[in-house]
């Protein structure tokens, strides 16, 4: 089961997106919530975090921030970014910054659902591949 | 009460001006100083000039008749000098007094009067006879000069009656004048008694008879150049010369010149003489003879009547002239002016790209000029004007929709749709779906711009929610050409009309209501047309919204609004057009240029 995070200083959003996504459904486990950049930072310590979804924009470390900070710590990390904000401004930020989905407020279910869907097939896909490497390896270094 | 009369007047001629037009005025104003003048002065110059002709005319006439009055005078005299001269003659006084007793002595006489004048009948023109009568029983007569009377015929009567009434006279001289029935030939005698001294018994008397055609009908003939007759008329009032042979014989009284005879001196008048005017002239010479001249003022006529020809002629050329002059200028004036007027109501009507066509160097120039450029300043101002108006409408748009937080309203929003989602609220979820699409593109990030596909896209979010609060009571029909929606086209140009068909229209509350939306390409052009089957717009408010003339919130606002957007990013290839019947519905045509790229707010073209 894969383990996502949701930053959001507004807990409606928060308890919103973790009652309302069928998190078991898509392989998820239920997701870890914090409400602000710094509970996020804390929270991952103690966890595998598979998927990051955090809202810009919010108070002390904004959105963008913490993707960055979270990239610098694991590079693997899914993020998908929840706005407010259309603007094209934010958007490029978020993705320069490492966000591989900018979704605007109010947030529609199925498109969150989606994206969840594809990220755990890329980290599906990510891990056979990893475990297809190892086995090479394996092989070759008992040949 | 006089005050009150020039108060009347001068009231009446300022209606009688005031009421007139500009043309009719300054024909007025050239009949009173121009036209009256040239004909007063044409009617005084005529009468001054005929006045001057006949003057000099006159003149000229009794210069000529005084002429022949000397001539006349002078060939009298010639002859009375003569018979003066033979009676003043003391040796013939002598010779004739003598008694004679023998024949030498009266042959001697008669020799001596040969000698003395027999040469005199050669010396003067038209002598017909010189003759000497005498009484003298001693002397006999020659049948040459010396003559004794007797009962022979001489100058219409017979010689005893000439020489006694030669006696009996006072005068010792006159003039006969008798027609020769022979040969019908006017003569004119001389008589003068011969005496010692005057008044004394005669001695004899001398008779002269000339041939008056000879004497002075060449005097007469050459006076006038045949205009105009004289007429030599002795004291009993017959005419004995004239260069009317006609006349000559008879008596003044018969003839239509009898008025000469009723003056006794110089006279000088005008009379009508054989059937046209003629200027009679008489003069009162020695032996109370008349000289006459009938003068026909034809000639003068026709000298008056050529030169009264060239004045009328002078004076119609002028006025033809001065008038065809004026009437260019008139209509030049009022056809500038006219011009003038045209343009400024196109101007009162908003049209500022007239201008007056080639202007002259004069102060109507200097007007039209002034107009020209008051007119392209109008309309640049008024381009400004308008321009910035709209420019600050766009900015109060944006100034407005940056206070709505967008972020603010989208969290609510996601919120609301929570909320939905706790309570398995789908509906609501759309409700909220569709109102954060509608906002989106109302706000549009700030841009005015946007392609047609998300225009379409607005309505179609707005008519959702439309659609929720009337139970889906409108029939909406879409017809839409897919080509044409990745083109540009400003934002909120189709809603507001949407919304008119529900605020205005009624569509929804009417039952059957139905709307219908398309978006065709017409060549360069996309058009929009919005239909609706509501109750329509009155005539009045129409005509209000199609003329610009409707107050702010009403209908008319959100269309003029529209129009003038259109204007403003699109200029002339952008247009709205409403139609509208009172219970049947309203139908909106909007055409924009395809824009493939977004299109730019026009600059204010400051060439005008």
């Amino acid at each position: 089961m894969l383990k996502a995070l949701i930053v959001d200083d507004e807990p409606n959003h928060r308890f919103g997106l973790a009652k309302h996504v069928n998190w078991n459904g898509l392989g998820y486990d239920s997701p870890l919530l914090a409400e602000d950049a710094d509970e996020a930072l804390f929270l991952t310590g103690n966890n595998r975090i598979d998927v990051l979804i955090a809202d810009v924009c919010m108070p002390g470390m904004d959105g963008i921030e913490l993707v960055k900070e979270m990239r610098v710590r694991y590079p693997d990390i899914h993020v998908l970014i929840i706005s407010g904000y259309e603007e094209f401004e934010f958007a490029r930020a978020a993705v320069e910054a490492g966000a591989k989905a900018y979704l605007l407020k109010p947030l529609k279910i199925e498109e969150v659902e989606n994206w969840l869907k594809k990220f755990r097939n890329e980290i599906k896909m990510a891990e056979k591949l990893a475990k297809a490497d190892l086995a090479m390896k394996k092989s070759l270094v008992k040949t | 009460m006089a005050f009150n009369l020039k108060n009347a007047i001068a009231g009446f001629s300022n209606r009688l001006l005031n009421s007139m037009n500009l043309r009719t005025k300054i024909l007025v104003l050239y009949i009173f100083v121009v036209v009256i003048p040239i004909i007063i002065l044409g009617v005084v110059a005529e009468k001054i000039m005929f006045n001057f002709l006949k003057t000099d005319y006159s003149i000229s006439i009794n210069e000529a008749v005084d002429q022949v009055v000397k001539n006349v005078e002078f060939r009298k005299l010639t002859y009375e000098i003569l018979a003066t001269r033979t009676t003043m003659d003391g040796e013939l006084a002598a010779q004739l007094s003598r008694v004679y007793t023998d024949f030498i002595t009266q042959w001697e006489t008669i020799c001596y009067i040969d000698r003395a004048f027999g040469t005199v009948r050669e010396s003067l023109p038209g002598m017909e006879y010189f003759r000497i009568y005498h009484r003298n029983n001693t002397l006999a007569e020659d049948g040459g000069i010396l003559w004794k009377p007797s009962n022979r015929e001489l100058s219409g009567t017979t010689e005893h009656d000439w020489y006694n009434n030669l006696k009996a006279s006072d005068s010792s001289m006159h003039w006969d004048l008798y027609k020769n029935p022979v040969n019908g030939l006017l003569y004119m005698t001389l008589s003068r008694k011969i005496t010692w001294v005057p008044g004394d018994d005669m001695l004899g008397a001398v008779i002269i008879c000339v041939r008056s055609a000879e004497v002075f009908e060449n005097l007469l003939d050459t006076s006038f150049r045949g205009q105009g007759d004289v007429f030599l008329i002795n004291e009993k009032g017959v005419i004995f010369s004239s260069s009317r042979k006609d006349f000559v014989g008879k008596n003044l009284v018969e003839t239509p010149l009898q008025i000469i005879l009723r003056s006794n001196s110089n006279m000088n008048t005008e009379m009508d003489f054989e059937e046209s005017k003629y200027l009679i002239i008489s003069r009162i010479i020695s032996s109370d003879w008349r000289v006459a001249a009938a003068i026909p003022l034809k000639n003068l006529e026709h000298q008056t009547r050529s030169l009264s020809i060239w004045i009328i002629a002078i004076t119609l050329g002028l006025v033809i002239l001065s008038a065809v002059l004026m009437l260019m200028v008139i209509n030049n004036i009022v056809y500038r002016l006219k011009s003038l007027e045209s343009k400024m109501t196109s101007v009162t009507e908003g049209r500022f790209n007239v201008t007056v066509p080639k202007s002259y160097g004069d102060e109507l120039g200097d007007l039209e000029k002034c107009f020209n450029f008051m007119a392209g300043r109008l309309g640049v101002l008024t381009n400004e004007i308008a321009l910035v108006r709209t420019r600050e409408r766009e900015e109060a748009l944006k100034a407005l929709q940056a206070q709505i937080n967008p972020h603010f309203l989208y969290n609510t929003l996601g919120i609301i749709r929570w909320r939905a989602l706790d309570l398995n609220d789908e509906e609501l979820c759309r409700i909220v779906d569709a109102m954060t699409v509608f906002y989106r593109l109302s706000l549009n990030k700030g841009n005015t711009i946007l392609r047609i596909r998300d225009e379409i896209e607005h309505i179609n979010a707005y008519l959702e929610i439309q659609q929720y609060r009337y139970m889906n009571n409108v029939k909406v029909k879409w017809d839409i050409d897919e080509s044409v929606l990745d083109y540009y086209t400003i934002k909120l140009i189709l809603q507001p009309i949407v919304e008119n068909s529900y605020i205005h229209g009624m569509v929804a509350k009417r039952g059957h209501g139905e709307l219908c939306i398309s978006v065709v390409r017409n060549n360069d052009s996309v058009v929009f047309t919005i239909h609706d089957n509501g109750v329509g717009i009155p005539d009045d408010k129409l005509q209000h919204i199609l003329c610009d003339t409707t107050k702010s919130n009403s209908q008319g606002y959100g269309f003029r609004n529209i129009k003038e957007r259109i204007k403003l990013y699109y200029g002339d290839e952008g247009s709205i057009s409403i139609s509208s019947r009172w219970g049947e519905g309203t139908t909106v045509r909007l055409k924009i240029p395809v824009c493939t790229e977004p299109p730019a707010l026009r600059e204010v073209n400051y060439s005008a």
